[in-house]
């Protein structure tokens, strides 16, 4: 009976605990793109009046707002920086350099499992709001092609500060955090 | 041999440590007889015997103790299991020979809290992960701290040969109070044998094979003997060499991106999968143990060369890279990988007790080496891409620990014990360099460029560390410890730890400790050459502080039952604990930072059945759930893991089976999808946003054998089976980054290994 009652005692304690584990999901997604032609060095791309910019990546969720993912700009060598700052490597535009590299994370709190389209603005260098410019350079359809993932393509066009058109195209995925602990 | 273990508790303790267990809730202090000699003390301690010892309690009832009940490392004292204020499996030498197990990675598959045997880089590197996380364990032989500073890292494959392994404590949760840098979130004290308990001659050959480890034989001699009076020599040769195993990638890299921290990129494969086919691989290694009163003189020294088809990133070697002219320069040929990756320890210790065995004092001084050296390390097959292939060549110029462990214990009045020291150690690397082709793309040589990859450095430690138990009741045992640990390096850590241990009734104990532990940032973060023309774009940062762990662990463990019916012993236990990692170093932009937090849940469950007759059933359940404040869960880690162990005496003494299955849950990797074209030879490109989820199986993992023993009182056979049931599995990445390998990592099938044994 005493064994009995401890056993009983022990499960229970054990039960409680693994319970209390199995709580606090992680809702945020990770988001990759590769910019793959045609994306400017941020010094020859400017705002429709003439004012310098930098890039920022958005997402949007039907017709039911935005998120932006990140500003960003680009340097010479084809390296991507978080903006401001302008010191913080998020990746590198296809065939940067002689090893090809492409890439540009974000980390997002937000569960993006709502998103059906993506796009890249400009920005008038400075702004600190929250919505995008409205200077569209590329953008796309996202839809889900596996559970926990979606995807798709971005294309525009855009003129430079040297008067060069410009056909941007990127591919864009976004990993969905799922709870992991499943038999 | 049966001893009387109240004569160990109360020679190494004093009669107030513990409150043992005896029976009708007396307590030990009144039953304890008078101290015997030291010198029986030390046999006791380091006793083989797979007998239970006994404790006498003085009242004709006698309960049993097992070796591998014992607990040294958790509190630097000896205790019991079920006492001690942490979370505490014991593995002995007795139990790794009925098991079967190989490696220090196996062993550590079957306890609760870790997860055994997870590769990096295709079976280049092989280890544990505590709670969760990789590179947070603290090894120890014989108390010296032997992770490799360079990258706070050791493999735990066959370099530390099992035959050496008197017993092995490992202890879940953070330890940094008693044992400082790298207790993370575990400590694993491997205590090696000695000739006081062994003494004669054992040779043991053995040999084995299949697609997980092809044509492997093993020879290993130990000698133990007491040379003169009270001089005892222990000395162990070992010689292992294999194929390895066959491995079947599903498709061969030919060209991709540089591990992360560097940047992300294209990478680009041949979708087709291929069947490697290694060279031998070679261990070998000699051990010498000599003790003569209070003084121990260790040596270990350690040779391997570890060949390997399947390159870190996945690439796949078979044909040779080098033109005569670049083999003549580089002075070697290799159609595939060969590491070189030993370790030496060599130590000098002291030991004794003062003052009625009030006091004792334990100083050990050591040096330790490692060095690793990858010929190719980084390796590109010929392609159309690049037509002549392209390696790298990685020589650690060797990294050295040289240090002094003073610990000491005193038994203080109002039932206070205090177990307090320091430490002084110095890590010193040597920096690594790497060697390349100075022109891949060439159609002619252009000679080989030699740059720093991580320069060399230098680490000063010093510590003192204090931790008192403090017997409150009969029934309840407190404890509180601090550590200052200083460091040139990074900035002075306090480390705190506390500890109440409940005796609730008879055989039942209700255990709530507290405790913290860090792991300095590896020299590959502090010291990487921030202009290296090889090509690797991340910056160090040499302010980077120590990454810290707090752990509140619980635990209730119980003799559920005893001496019932066919039931030798009940033994059970269930463990939670939070975890928090702070300052956590990752690379950020191509930098490296302390930033962010982990948080992780735990939970533990042992239930051991021991029946008569040395039969044996025991099952086990670990859960984990970890996740980062900036990256969201650790997806590739089993958050469920199961483990089941029977042990069937059919002969006493003579002959047992022996089974372990252990079920890995699924886990998920961050990879990258590598889909064929029309024609499935041709190479494919495949990009940073071709990541997915690749999630990974539960795998069923059952090692099973018998053990014939005492033929002819000298001879013992044993064969066991490895992934018997041949499961095909593949593990994710250490870390949970969508970069380093794009493929998940094929481990090995199945295997069988024989050993015939002799003593003389």
């Amino acid at each position: 009976m005493r064994t009995t009652a401890r056993l009983g005692a022990i499960s229970l304690i054990t039960a409680l605990l693994v319970g209390g584990c199995l709580a606090d999901p992680y809702t945020g997604s990770y988001v990759v793109v590769d910019f793959l032609t045609d994306l400017s060095p941020s010094a020859i791309v400017q705002m429709p009046d003439g004012t310098t910019s930098h890039y920022e990546m958005w997402v949007q969720f039907d017709d039911q707002g935005v998120i932006s993912l990140g500003k960003f700009s680009v340097d010479v060598n084809g390296h991507v920086l978080a903006y401001p700052g302008m010191t913080e490597r998020i990746g590198s535009l296809t065939g940067a350099d002689d090893r090809r590299r492409s890439g540009v994370e974000w980390d997002s709190p937000y569960q993006l499992e709502g998103v059906t389209s993506a796009f890249v603005t400009i920005e008038t260098n400075g702004e600190t709001d929250y919505a995008p410019s409205g200077v569209v350079i590329m953008e796309g359809e996202v839809e889900p092609t596996e559970p926990g993932r979606l995807s798709g393509q971005m294309s525009g066009q855009y003129t430079t500060r040297l008067g060069e058109q410009k056909n941007p195209t990127a591919r864009i995925t976004i990993l969905l955090a799922e709870d992991q602990a499943t038999f | 041999m049966k001893i009387r273990a109240v004569v160990l508790v109360a020679l190494l303790f004093g009669p107030r440590i513990g409150w043992g267990q005896p029976r009708d809730d007396t307590s030990l202090d009144e039953v304890l007889p008078a101290p015997t000699t030291d010198a029986q003390t030390s046999q006791q301690e380091g006793s083989t015997s797979t007998e239970p010892v006994e404790f006498g309690l003085g009242f004709g009832e006698e309960f049993e103790l097992e070796a591998r009940d014992r607990v040294i490392s958790a509190s630097r004292t000896v205790t019991t299991i079920q006492e001690v204020p942490a979370i505490v499996t014991v593995i002995t030498a007795a139990e790794i020979e009925d098991r079967g197990f190989r490696t220090i990675n196996e062993i550590l598959q079957t306890i609760p809290g870790f997860e055994g045997d997870r590769s990096e880089g295709h079976d280049w590197m092989v280890e544990p992960f505590a709670r969760g996380n990789p590179r947070t364990l603290l090894i120890l032989v014989n108390g010296i701290n032997v992770v490799d500073p360079l990258r706070n890292n050791l493999v735990l494959d066959r370099k530390i040969p099992l035959e050496i392994v008197e017993r092995i404590e490992v202890t879940s949760g953070p330890g940094g109070v008693l044992w400082g840098s790298n207790a993370l979130l575990g400590v694993v004290n491997i205590t090696t044998k000695t000739g006081q308990d062994h003494s004669g001659v054992q040779l043991r050959v053995g040999g084995g094979h299949g697609p997980g480890e092809m044509a492997a034989v093993e020879v290993n001699a130990s000698y133990g003997q007491e040379l003169i009076e009270d001089l005892f020599l222990f000395a162990n040769l070992n010689f292992y060499s294999s194929q390895g195993a066959e491995l079947t990638p599903d498709s061969q890299k030919v060209v991709g991106v540089l591990p992360d921290p560097d940047p992300d990129g294209i990478s680009y494969f041949i979708p087709q999968s291929v069947t490697t086919d290694p060279s031998r691989d070679y261990f070998g290694s000699v051990y010498l143990d000599l003790r003569g009163g209070p003084f121990t003189l260790d040596a270990f020294i350690q040779y391997e060369a570890d060949y390997r088809q399947q390159g870190y990133g996945g690439a796949v070697l078979t044909t040779d890279l080098r033109s005569e002219s670049l083999r003549q320069q580089v002075g070697a040929v290799n159609v595939e990988n060969m590491g070189l990756d030993p370790l030496w320890v060599f130590s000098l210790g002291y030991q004794d007790r003062y003052l009625d065995n009030d006091f004792g004092l334990n100083a050990t001084a050591y040096f330790v080496r490692w060095i690793v050296q990858e010929d190719p390390f980084g390796t590109y097959p010929p392609s159309e891409l690049l037509p002549r292939g392209y390696f790298t060549i990685m020589k650690d110029q060797g990294n050295f620990r040289t240090g002094l462990n003073l610990d000491a214990d005193l038994n203080l009045p109002y039932n206070n014990r205090l177990i307090f020291g320091g430490e002084v150690m110095g890590d010193i690397i040597g920096g690594v360099e790497q060697s390349f082709p100075a022109d891949a793309t060439s159609p002619t040589d252009t000679g080989m460029i030699t740059d720093t990859v991580i320069e060399a450095g230098n680490r000063v430690i010093g510590a003192v560390y204090a931790s008192d138990e403090w017997r409150a009741s009969e029934r309840v045992a407190l404890n509180a410890g601090a550590r200052l640990q200083l460091s040139n390096t990074y900035d002075p850590a306090i480390l705190l730890s506390g500890a109440m241990v409940w005796n609730l009734f008879r055989d039942t104990f209700l255990k709530v400790n507290y405790g913290e532990g860090f792991r300095p940032p590896e020299f590959q973060s502090t010291n990487t050459n921030p202009e290296i023309p090889s090509g690797i774009t991340w910056l160090p940062n040499p302010n980077l502080n120590v990454e810290r762990s707090r752990a509140i662990d619980s635990e209730i463990n119980t003799i559920l039952l005893r001496d019932q019916g066919i039931i030798d012993q009940w033994f059970f236990r269930a463990d939670y604990s939070f975890t928090i990692m702070e300052d956590v170093i990752r690379n950020i932009g191509g930098t490296f930072e302390n930033s962010g937090v982990r948080y992780i849940h735990t939970v533990e469950a042992v239930s051991r059945l021991r029946f008569v007759g040395h039969h044996e059933l025991s099952l086990s359940y670990y859960f984990v759930n970890a996740e980062d404040d900036t990256s969201g869960p650790l997806r590739n880690i089993a958050n469920h893991i199961f483990n089941a162990h029977g042990r069937l005496q059919i002969l006493q003494d003579m002959l047992h089976l022996s089974a372990d299955l252990t079920w890995i849950g699924p886990r998920e990797d961050a990879n990258r999808r590598v889909v064929a074209g029309d024609d499935p030879s041709a190479i494919v490109m495949v990009f940073p946003s071709d990541v997915f989820i690749e999630k990974l199986d539960p795998v069923w993992l059952l090692r099973a054998g018998v053990r014939v023993e005492n033929v002819l009182d000298r001879f013992h056979f044993g064969v066991f089976g490895y992934n018997c049931l041949d499961q095909e599995y593949s593990d994710p990445d250490f870390y949970f980054d969508r970069q380093v390998i794009i493929r998940p990592q094929p481990r090995p099938r199945w295997s069988v290994f024989a050993t015939v044994e002799a003593e003389f």
